[in-house]
């Protein structure tokens, strides 16, 4: 059961973002409520990966956005990163650095201005590391990880910030198929363990008709569609918005494939 | 035990791994400290220098055997210029392991962003203007803000390859040097040569040097090592390191006014002493790997020690004439600066 602004719902009014003169979201309403996992899709340049720079703190925005009823502007970036985790697209990655520091990385919201890692930090940095299936990691350099494996150090990092929202922009890029299916079955499993409230962007159509409780559709930084992904993924939004001709291939009420069409 | 107890273990196990390099370090220094100590024109022994040492302490009497000559050579030269060299190399290569972790760019250091320049205009300035001592640390400072902002601003106009910054600082330093050099040139009554002071060097007074620069280096280092952890966390850039709650702008503008007061305050005394803080981060990032958290402290020493030797060279190589402390570290520096940029480029 949940309400507009229930605590640990995420509640975003009015929200537009515009750059150089350019409108990139236009007065976007959004209600996220407390672990659910929400879809972002549209084409590129839609805007998603501002809407969630823009969560974030990192984009200048106008309109409101708020966690559990307080609002998110007036916090301090280290009160802000305990509430959100997030996942670049494209992450800096330090390839000296060994997993097990890159993970403890994401206690820094937890630790004071000059001080340093306490028992409770290694003891979330490690449950991360487990969590993520990393275990025996700890001391590689990144440099050394592949895809799939670096992927993961990325969302324990995340996931060692515990925060009760994480946002994800596109976490299964450049990964090979078997690498995205098993990054977003571990998204799923701490989502549901932590009760997580989860947001991300996905390129693949399949994927986020598959994992995502619900989807919204943006399209030139307007939310153009948003439900259930049965709903929301038809022939014709994928069609208008995407400009692709595409067969929806649905089974017991599930989307299972989306699948492009030669022209 | 648990699979988490294990990881636990495993994450925990990284403040031990650098207590070896640690102690390595101080044993170095000792030694370094030692032999700049005994070595000189006028021999003196280990034994003797640490019995007069030790007669120095407070309610322990022992007898050194020094004559009053070897006695004022010792406390008055050798230990005060061994000191001051101990300072500034620990300083020159810790400012410069904070700059690379600030700009996150390995060829970054006192020298080669132009602030050992500034900071020498600045000097130049104060002393040339015939102000009180007390005004030269400041105005070094002044100098030395100045020459980092504008390589940083015009760095930042370049591309983002590591080499815009040092660019831009080689522009900026040898602007900076050609004020100084007009500014000694128009005054070459209150100054010493202008070459003496481009080079670099470490010419004692007594100990009014280290006194002057004390205050300002301890503080400043203090500040930096302070913020060993947060420069691990600027590591993965100044976006990712914002989501992850550090007040990013705070930590640069601390660490760089830090570093910068530190590296004005040691130009002041020792004019224009280059790649102490690219050769000796660089090396202790090959002894322990790149965490702040054991750069920072192990330049401090590492950079102490290795000052004292080259300064040691600079006074024994072409004794009884000395030279300038920067022509040795320049000649070894540029070689390392090689080594580090092919490495940079590797990386990118």
């Amino acid at each position: 059961m949940n309400k507009m602004g229930d605590s640990g719902d995420l509640v975003v009014s009015g929200l537009s973002v515009s750059r150089g003169g350019r409108l990139i979201l236009d007065r976007i309403d959004l209600c996220v409520p407390k672990g659910t996992w929400l879809g972002l899709v549209g084409p590129n340049g839609a805007g998603k990966t501002t809407l969630l720079s823009s969560l974030n703190g990192l984009v200048p925005s106008r309109g409101s956005i708020s966690w559990g009823g307080t609002p998110l502007d007036g916090l301090s970036v280290r009160k802000r990163a305990q509430l959100i985790a997030s996942v670049p697209q494209q992450p800096v990655i330090p390839s000296e650095m060994t997993v097990g520091d890159y993970v403890l990385l994401g206690r820094t919201p937890h630790i004071d201005y000059l001080g340093s890692e306490t028992g409770d930090d290694y003891a979330g940095a490690a449950a991360a590391v487990t969590a993520l299936e990393l275990v025996g990691f700890e001391q590689r350099r990144l440099g050394t990880l592949s895809g799939g494996e670096t992927q993961r150090a990325i969302l324990a990092r995340a996931l060692a910030q515990e925060a009760p929202l994480m946002l994800l922009d596109e976490p299964t890029t450049s990964l090979d198929i078997g690498a995205q299916q098993s990054v977003l079955e571990l998204v799923e499993s701490i989502r549901l363990s932590r009760a997580l409230t989860v947001i991300s962007s996905l390129h693949d159509l399949t994927l986020a008709a598959q994992f995502c409780d619900e989807l919204l559709v943006l399209d030139k930084g307007r939310v153009v569609a948003r439900g259930k992904s049965t709903q929301v993924l038809t022939e014709d939004t994928v069609r208008t918005h995407f400009g692709a001709e595409v067969d929806i291939l649905r089974d017991n009420g599930r989307i299972t494939g989306v699948v492009p069409i030669r022209r | 035990m648990t699979i988490t107890t294990v990881a636990e273990k495993s994450l925990s196990l990284r403040s031990r791994l650098w207590l070896g390099p640690i102690l390595l370090g101080v044993v170095t220094l000792v030694g370094a400290a030692i032999t700049g100590i005994v070595l000189g024109p006028i021999e003196l022994t280990t034994a003797e220098v640490f019995k007069a040492l030790v007669d120095r302490l407070p309610f322990v009497e022992a007898v050194s055997g020094l004559s009053d000559r070897q006695s004022a050579i010792l406390f008055q030269l050798r230990l005060p210029r061994v000191v001051l060299g101990g300072c500034v190399g620990a300083v020159l290569a810790l400012a410069g392991a904070a700059y690379q972790g600030v700009f996150r760019n390995p060829l970054a250091d006192p020298y080669l962003l132009g602030v050992a320049a500034g900071a020498g205009l600045g000097a130049t300035i104060a002393i040339a203007s015939g102000g009180p001592g007390a005004a030269l640390p400041i105005a070094a400072f002044a100098g030395g803000v100045l020459a980092v902002a504008a390589t940083y601003l015009l760095g930042r106009a370049g591309d983002r390859a590591v080499t815009s910054l040092v660019l831009a600082g080689v522009a900026v330093a040898s602007f900076f040097t050609a004020a100084q050099t007009y500014v000694q040139q128009q005054h070459t009554e209150e100054l010493r040569a202008v070459y003496s002071w481009i080079l670099g060097r470490l010419a004692t007074n007594g100990w009014a040097e280290v006194k002057l620069i004390l205050p300002y280096i301890t503080v400043a280092a203090l500040v930096i090592l302070a913020h060993r952890r947060l420069l691990d966390t600027l590591s993965v850039g100044e976006i990712e390191a914002q989501s992850l709650g550090v007040p990013v702008r705070r930590v640069r503008l601390l660490v760089v006014a830090a570093a910068t007061l530190a590296s004005a305050a040691v130009v002041a005394v020792s004019g224009l002493i280059g790649f102490v803080g690219i050769i000796v981060p660089h090396t202790v990032r090959l002894l322990t790997g790149e965490s702040f958290r054991s750069v920072l402290p192990l330049s401090l020493l590492f950079g102490a020690s290795f000052l004292i030797v080259t300064d040691l060279a600079a006074r024994t190589i072409s004794a009884p004439a000395e030279l300038p402390v920067g022509v040795v570290t320049a000649f070894l520096g540029a070689p390392f600066f090689l080594f580090v940029l092919r490495r940079a480029r590797r990386s990118q």
